[in-house]
């Protein structure tokens, strides 16, 4: 599995967590002042869940994100000179000379004696 | 229980009680007897007593009739939840109740409590309505509806000009109008209106005014629609979207959406879809105006001119194909959610709204700490069985979640109007803005990245605020006088919007003390800060406030209509005189949003002569050009040297086109007419370009009629096979 996989793996499971835990606590009699086990558990495997999501996010684009937020010019001087690579490449394909045809097949060695 | 409907925190869950039950919480022991008593609270405001049927010896008003807890303890195992409201009137036979009381309704439910507790003895019977009264509202509705088809035959379009579809319509349509406006106000005005009725006259208002383009138009209007099919014919081809042509294929879920449902019922094209896409998406929106309405102004009357004020005054042309029109949608139902089944208010113990000071004669808490304990306070359970309010959560997360990649602003604006309503406490399911969030924080980073990885400078805007305003407002201001007498009129209705809102704002806060609608709307207008979305950023704020601020203007309304008598009249003409002006304004740019069908001919012909990799473009961004083909032609959508700063006459058109050499250059009539409604070229221009591109000896014209031509190269850059089955799907 890919590490975006990963990703959309842990926000499932964190989206199933939530619906458990929204289901415990609607269906659970409420008590004032005093938080079921079940709801406190729950939470908790919620907050590793969102732990592992924001992880995994982080890892797998966000921290780039975040810098190109704070480093605005870098970021769009890096895709301007990424873009201009990109064009002079496609540039270059384009004027060079066509590849040479495939060699003719050669007779097929004689088998050893 | 409060006046919002609301239970606190120590009452039971409900399933039958609440509200509508018969016996307080407070009186039902809790289960396991284990739970502290709630706190006092103020006397539920309606609550009804169950009296009990006489046991002989015993009179009514003896301490033991009354169902106290300890009375109840001894005679019936305790009840998990209260009982349903009912009121036994003593002495009145069960066979002697009327029928449409609330007791028999509970009784339906709860069979134990069908014999021994009648409901209340009905109220007198109402006035009969008079026969003509009954009668007004269908004849209106169906005289509109036949007044249509003559509307679409005596409409003039080949006459469009500045001033639009107001000025080519013939008296049909607007005796079509009229009586669908007739149609509403008739049913309002009746002494008991019909709600089916009401909602049948809501329909054909829609139709009889949005949808009148799609009425009196053989085919869809708008050259963004055929944009948005011609993405969702590159989508359907192999499911996979054309990220390098447009960045909205980086939100595709709307284009896959029909992708699939245009595979699935088998169809070549969506031409059907898109022509009748505006008027079912408004009546839709309308619907969710409504449900809002009913919400927020109760009432029988108030929650319909609610929604014909909306559609009255949505001028603004988000409801085309497009993916907004459905993030509406899905935002109107999460918001219907939150401010509907799931409202509820942050209150203490006593049920009162607010934060009391410890003990009487305290001193205040400083405003900051009061802020932040109402924040930590959770809001009350809304008086809904726990799997409703389950099912709640679930339909809204969903749209939540389908938001994300369906549109790139929408999600900001529900998620902006669902955190304003958690901080204030007015809705039960905070966990929803955690859920919106998340799930657009993910498909962002994770599921648009090679958007923003190639496209910060999009992303992060420009900050010019002023060019914003430029681009948005005053550099719209262009063309005739009737163009620019249109576009005065769009610029004032949201004005008059604003300003009726804020009047109902008053209003509402006069009787409710509560400021949150008007703040509702006016937090999509945090978007001012992204100014990278360009000109249309002003409509999306507009339209996102719209709900909201229609609903406070009819609060409003029915203010003004009931200090004294006989303003209904005012505002019945009221009514008649906004439909008419919403045409006009809505058909403001018909003159080149116009489509006909032998634009969409011609351009289907095109694409099948012309083979795959060729260069396709029109002379101007009108008509159906970009209805398929993307990435399969290549396109820039306007001869990329033609920046419209460029285009001042014909000859900057003429070298344009030469210099950008396109394989296939498509012109329009609508293209000749934005020419000259808007641009101020003179009559016949862009005859005048394809004659002068045929006398360089580079082009020829391959089709040509009235101001319809296909131009192609002498010689072409392509000249691989026929093209007849290139483009995926039919369109």
């Amino acid at each position: 599995m890919t590490a975006d996989g990963w990703v959309w793996v842990s926000l499932g499971l964190l989206l199933a967590l939530l619906g458990a835990r929204a289901w415990v606590v609607e269906t659970g009699h409420a008590t004032l002042g005093r938080t079921p086990v079940k709801v406190k558990v729950l939470t908790g495997a919620c907050g590793l869940a969102v732990a592992l999501v924001v992880g995994l996010v982080t890892a797998n684009g966000g921290a780039r994100l975040v810098w190109m937020v704070l480093h605005p010019v870098e970021a769009q001087a890096q895709q301007e000179a990424a873009k201009a690579a990109e064009r002079a490449a496609k540039a270059s394909a384009a004027l060079a000379p066509p590849a040479a045809p495939a060699p003719t097949p050669t007779a097929p060695a004689p088998p050893p004696r | 229980m409060t006046t919002t409907g609301t239970r606190h925190p120590g009452e039971r869950p409900p399933g039958g009680a609440g509200a509508r039950g018969g016996v307080p919480a407070r009186d039902v022991p809790a289960a396991g007897g284990a739970g502290p008593s709630p706190a006092p609270r103020r006397p539920p405001e309606v609550e009804t007593a169950v009296l009990r049927t006489p046991v002989p010896g015993r009179t009514p008003s003896s301490p033991s009739t009354s169902s106290g807890p300890s009375e109840q303890s001894q005679s019936a195992p305790p009840r998990r939840y209260a009982e349903p409201a009912t009121v036994v009137m003593p002495g009145i036979p069960p066979a002697a109740r009327p029928r449409s009381t609330v007791g028999d309704v509970v009784s339906s439910r709860f069979p134990e409590a069908r014999v021994a507790r009648p409901g209340p003895p009905a109220p007198p019977p109402a006035p009969p309505v008079p026969l003509r009264w009954r009668w007004y509202s269908p004849v209106l509705v169906l005289l509109a509806l036949a007044l249509l088809p003559v509307a679409a035959a005596t409409t003039d379009l080949d006459a469009l000009d500045g001033w639009g579809l107001a000025k080519v319509l013939g008296p049909a349509a607007w005796a079509a109008l009229a009586c669908a406006v007739g149609a509403c106000i008739a049913e309002l005005w009746s002494p008991r209106p019909r709600v089916p009725m009401l909602a049948t006259a809501t329909g054909v208002l829609v139709l009889c005014s949005t949808g009148l383009p799609s009425v009196v138009e053989p085919v869809a209007r708008f050259t963004t629609s055929y944009v948005i099919v011609g993405f969702v014919d590159a989508i359907a081809g192999d499911g996979v979207p054309a990220l390098d042509v447009d960045a909205r294929f980086f939100w595709p879920a709307f284009f896959a959406q029909w992708a699939w449902f245009r595979d699935a019922a088998g169809a070549g094209d969506l031409d059907v879809v898109l022509r009748w896409f505006p008027p079912v998406v408004v009546l839709v929106w309308t619907i969710g105006v409504y449900a809002l309405a009913r919400s927020m102004l109760g009432g029988t009357r108030a929650p319909w001119v609610a929604a014909w004020l909306f559609v009255g005054l949505n001028w603004i042309e988000q409801d085309y194909f497009s993916p907004q029109a459905i993030g509406i949608v899905l935002l109107l139902t999460v918001l219907t959610f939150a401010l509907g089944p799931l409202a509820t208010r942050r209150t203490d113990a006593a049920g009162v709204p607010g934060w009391p000071p410890p003990h009487p004669g305290a001193a205040r808490l400083p405003l900051l700490r009061r802020w932040m304990v109402a924040l930590m306070t959770p809001p009350n359970r809304p008086t809904l069985p726990p799997r409703q309010l389950l099912l709640i959560y679930f339909c809204a997360a969903l749209c939540l979640i389908a938001l994300a990649p369906e549109h790139q602003l929408t999600p900001f604006a529900i998620i902006g109007q669902l955190t304003l309503l958690t901080v204030v406490g007015r809705f039960r399911g905070r966990g929803l803005v955690f859920v919106a969030v998340l799930a657009l924080t993910v498909y962002f980073i994770v599921g648009a990245r090679d958007f923003w990885t190639g496209q910060i400078g999009l992303l992060l805007g420009s900050g010019d605020g002023g060019n914003a305003l430029q681009t948005g407002i005053a550099d719209r201001l262009a063309g005739d006088t009737g163009q620019v007498a249109v576009k005065l009129l769009r610029i004032a209705v949201p004005g008059l919007t604003w300003l009726l809102a804020i009047a109902g704002a008053w209003v509402y806060w006069r009787r409710r003390r509560d400021l949150v609608p008007i703040f509702l709307a006016a937090v999509p207008m945090a978007f001012a800060a992204v100014q990278s979305y360009g000109g249309e950023l002003f409509l999306r704020i507009v339209l996102y406030g719209l709900p909201v601020l229609t609903i406070l203007g009819a609060d409003a309304l029915r203010t003004y209509a009931r200090r004294k008598p006989g303003r209904e009249k005012k505002l019945a003409v009221g009514m008649l005189v906004l439909f008419p002006v919403l045409v006009l304004i809505r058909g403001g740019n018909e003159a080149y949003m116009v489509v006909t069908p032998e634009d969409i001919t011609m351009t289907r012909a095109a694409f099948a002569e012309t083979p795959p990799g060729s260069k396709i473009v029109p002379l101007d961004d009108t008509g159906p050009y970009a209805m398929q083909g993307i990435g399969t032609y290549e396109r820039e959508g306007d001869a990329v040297t033609c920046k419209d700063n460029a285009k001042k006459t014909p000859d900057d058109y003429t070298r344009c086109i030469l210099d950008d050499e396109p394989d296939v250059l498509l012109v329009y009539t609508s293209t000749e007419k934005q020419g000259v409604v808007l641009d101020n070229l003179p009559p016949g221009w862009s005859r005048q370009v394809v004659d002068q591109l045929v006398a360089t000896g580079e082009y020829r014209v391959r089709y040509q009629n009235g101001f319809n031509a296909v131009v192609v190269k002498t010689t072409p850059t392509v000249v691989s096979g026929p093209a007849a089955a290139a483009p995926g799907g039919g369109n």
